[in-house]
């Protein structure tokens, strides 16, 4: 599966970015940089699918798709995929669920939603049976506080929540294959076991330690879309992540200019009362755009250009800034050209 | 609560009717007002030295324990008995879950923390104005002797604190002190006249074994034959993270009928605990793992514990044998040793403390930077100038400065030749003392994987004057053959398996 979803990132970059490009996007690094590539190189639904990933992992990858022949290293030192690569990839793709990672949306509640769930279903298993005494599974002081006060708030009629969450569960666990149901249950932690770790699942599943890693996070990914669009047929597992869905995903810098941004102050006002440089607000500007779809770049840039460049970058069928600049005879600065690319890709978001 | 003897109020508390060898004798020099030094060994119920104690005494008693693990346990242990007044303080706590227990820290009877703990000033501001503290208790107290001279270093500043509190009663406990431990103990304490309760540490329930092999190879191809021989829950040490996941990967291909997993320090925190509580919870019957896996593991039917490879010391060889037939059946240990094995721990003692080029390198950097005046010593910065040491050494060399007068207030003082060279010299003596003695500790470990006789009486001599007549085999002079131990090998628990069933079974459906 990790190999793959390489293949198919090196495929997608065009040879217009670097490896550390596919890096930065895997681990969900919170950069503007990053948030338009992913966007830019339809990537954007595998943002944050690895974050424990380490940069030798991912070369050590690279170079065994070296020897396999399915990518090289062109004259400018970037990545690019060959035919037996592409081939390879197609013939492949259908069999892992890549279609369930749901990308950024996700990003800031996937772990939190799971790691909740785990913890109390290994709570409630233990203490429904008559065990006080466990050692938690999970050792995240919010995590641990957060499932502390929900079962606070339904030890009195604990069987009931036994019983509605089985049935949820159950019920959404018949929309997985076989195999997927069998290892989201396997993790689980409950009075008479504890859950498998990865590695024992990539032993038991004859995969990689990097592929189960990723398949968890798509098992997890598509947990959460089914809870989150269907919140009525499983409210009982809504509760475990509403308060994070909500949310914009954005820096805390980025998310302080927005707030400005919404009481009407202009970009030069807003440098001058966060005392920081231009270039930095116009990143949040970049960041804000791509994340947030209510937000609207018409005080920014006139109708007129967003024609231009949109077109342009359509006709060229590049996101290199500076081939769409170059081709406009520099009538816009970098900074515009990239509004209005954040603002096409936000159509893509899931 | 007047009036009852010391059974009495151990039953109205505990529920226990008497108490294990050594408890009373220590509990009642301790409400004597005496200074206690306490070698009891694993599993005989240290912690009670001091619980029954603190529920009698007013005040309360403060315990310092080197891991938030065990201090944990601690706690979880007390609250199951129905005792709500004790703390432990760690960095887990919210600032302002830390500003709740600190306004009420004078309510606890148990306050556990960490010797660096003590050390935070706003902290023992909080204990010295506001506790009244009755028993100033010392957990795994060989970790003074063991870690405080390198690196974790708050442990020798213990006297001090203990001056500060104005010299309460103080009760030292451990399971692994030999001789030179002890003694280093109550200098390190300036305890003089602490009244000592040495318990022997001698298993007799525990044979002992070493097999002399050609290569690692070999050793694998053993475990194999041993395993399959004598199928038992067992710990088979390594001494590096990769060994263990090869030996995991290689004995599960050879013994597929055996459930067998991995753990060293390097996996993710929520993986370490699957597998720890799994092995606990008899889901794994192998565990091939370094010696981060040990501390608080507290498995009562572990019979067979495999040296894979030596550590440094038979201190940390007797804690990790001593994790075997806690249930008091026939286990075994069984030790490997192929030509060449001494260089791991020896190399281990020398890259522990800083080299002497590491050493000649750093001075040169402190005096290059102290010649303009006074400055903020900081990791990064030295790093910069490739000045390469590990967490360990960092401290160790901080704590050396600090100890020699080189920084003041945090500061590297001004340059000063005399100050350079008399810190230089004396901490480069210090280190070549401190691998010395611990090159001759393994040496005597050495000396014992060689050792003709009786293993148990040379195991054990640095440590007691006698030992026990053992219950079962002894070891390989003595009468202890692997053919001739009888076990109940572990039964397959293979069994048809849907995540359906399963699932209802998580939540208790249809019970």
């Amino acid at each position: 599966m990790f190999p793959l979803l390489l293949l198919h990132s090196i495929q997608q970059l065009q040879e217009e970015r670097t490896l550390s490009a596919i890096h930065h996007i895997f681990i969900g690094k919170k950069s503007s940089q990053t948030f338009q590539d992913m966007h830019a190189y339809q990537l954007a639904s595998f943002y944050g699918c690895y974050r424990t990933l380490k940069r030798s992992t991912i070369q050590e990858e690279v170079e065994r798709l070296k020897r396999n022949g399915y990518v090289f290293e062109n004259d400018e030192g970037r990545l690019q995929i060959t035919q037996e690569g592409a081939s390879y990839t197609q013939r492949h793709w259908h069999h892992y669920p890549f279609d369930y990672f749901g990308g950024k949306p996700y990003h800031s509640i996937d772990e939190v939603f799971s790691a909740r769930l785990l913890l109390f279903i290994q709570t409630a298993s233990n203490i429904a049976k008559g065990q006080r005494q466990f050692i938690p599974i999970e050792d995240n002081r919010h995590v641990l506080q957060w499932v502390k006060s929900f079962y606070a708030t339904h030890q009195h009629d604990l069987t009931n929540v036994l019983n509605t969450l089985s049935d949820e569960l159950y019920r959404i666990l018949c929309s997985f294959p076989t195999e997927y149901a069998e290892i989201i249950v396997l993790r689980m932690t409950g009075f008479h076991r504890y859950g498998l770790s990865k590695e024992q699942l990539a032993t038991k599943y004859g995969l990689t330690i990097h592929d189960i890693s990723l398949l968890l996070t798509a098992l997890n990914h598509y947990l959460l879309s089914n809870v989150v669009k269907q919140s009525t047929t499983y409210p009982m597992l809504y509760q475990f992540c509403r308060d994070g869905v909500r949310d914009i995903p954005l820096t805390k810098s980025g998310r302080q200019t927005r707030y400005w941004l919404l009481k009407g102050y202009s970009i030069d006002q807003i440098t001058n009362i966060r005392h920081l440089k231009r270039s930095t607000i116009e990143d949040h500007l970049i960041e804000i755009a791509l994340a947030d779809p209510t937000f609207s770049i018409s005080r920014f840039i006139p109708e007129e250009a967003v024609k231009h460049i949109s077109q342009t970058a359509n006709q060229l069928k590049t996101n290199k800034l500076k081939k769409i600049r170059e081709s406009l005879d520099e009538d816009y600065s970098y900074f515009q050209i990239r509004l209005v690319l954040a603002s096409l890709t936000k159509g893509n978001l899931k | 609560m007047k009036g009852w003897n010391l059974e009495q109020t151990l039953q109205h508390y505990f529920g226990f009717t008497s108490f294990r060898e050594g408890q009373k004798e220590i509990i009642e020099d301790i409400l004597q007002g005496n200074d206690v030094l306490g070698i009891l060994p694993t599993g005989t119920g240290k912690s009670m030295c001091y619980q029954l104690p603190a529920m009698m005494l007013d005040g309360s008693v403060l315990i310092i324990s080197p891991l938030i693990s065990l201090m944990m346990d601690q706690v979880k242990q007390l609250k199951q008995v129905g005792f709500k007044r004790v703390i432990a303080i760690n960095s887990f706590l919210d600032p302002q879950q830390k500003r709740e227990v600190y306004r009420h820290l004078g309510s606890y009877k148990l306050i556990f923390c960490s010797p660096e703990m003590l050390q935070n000033r706003r902290f023992f501001d909080e204990i010295n104005s506001k506790v009244n503290v009755s028993l100033f208790v010392v957990d795994e107290a060989h970790c003074i002797s063991q870690w405080g001279h390198e690196f974790r270093t708050d442990y020798l500043k213990l006297s001090e604190t203990l001056h500060q509190l104005g010299d309460p009663p103080v009760l030292a406990l451990s399971a692994t002190a030999p001789n030179r431990v002890q003694e280093d103990i109550i200098t390190q304490l300036g305890k003089r006249s602490i009244r000592k309760h040495i318990y022997p540490m001698d298993r007799e329930n525990i044979a002992f074994s070493i097999e002399h092999v050609s290569s690692m190879e070999a050793k694998l191809e053993r475990m194999k034959e041993i395993l399959t021989s004598h199928p038992v829950p067992t710990m088979i040490y390594f001494s590096s993270r990769q060994w263990t996941e090869k030996a995991s990967f290689e004995l599960s291909q050879s013994l597929p009928h055996l459930r067998i997993a991995f753990y060293h320090g390097g996996m993710e925190q929520t993986e370490r605990i699957l597998i720890q509580q799994q092995f606990m919870n008899n889901q794994l019957d192998v565990i091939c793992c370094t010696s981060a896996f040990g501390m608080g593991i507290n498995k009562a039917n572990i019979r067979l514990v495999i040296h894979a490879h030596l550590p440094a010391q038979f201190e940390s060889f007797l804690q990790e044998v001593g994790r075997a037939g806690r249930d008091g059946e026939q286990s075994v240990s069984i030790t490997f040793y192929a030509p060449g094995d001494s260089e791991i721990p020896r190399s281990f003692i020398e890259s522990e403390l800083p080299s002497e080029t590491l050493l000649n390198h750093f001075f040169e950097v402190l005096k290059k930077k102290s010649i303009q005046g006074e400055w903020l010593l900081n990791r990064d910065e030295l790093i910069q100038d490739n000045l390469q040491c590990n967490e360990i050494q960092w401290r160790f060399l901080l704590y050396q400065l600090e100890k020699h007068g080189m920084i003041k207030n945090k500061k590297v003082v001004l340059f000063n030749q005399a100050l350079w060279d008399r810190t230089h010299y004396s901490i480069k003596e210090f280190i070549e003392k401190r691998n010395t003695m611990k090159q001759q500790k393994l040496v005597r470990l050495l000396n014992w994987v060689h050792e003709e006789g009786c293993l148990r009486k040379r195991l054990y001599q640095d440590f007691q004057s006698s030992i026990k007549e053992p219950v079962g085999y002894c070891c390989d002079a003595c009468d202890f053959s692997l053919q001739s131990w009888q076990v109940i090998p572990i039964a397959p628990t293979k069994q048809a398996w849907n995540w359906e069933q399963e699932l209802r079974k998580l939540l208790l459906q249809g019970e």
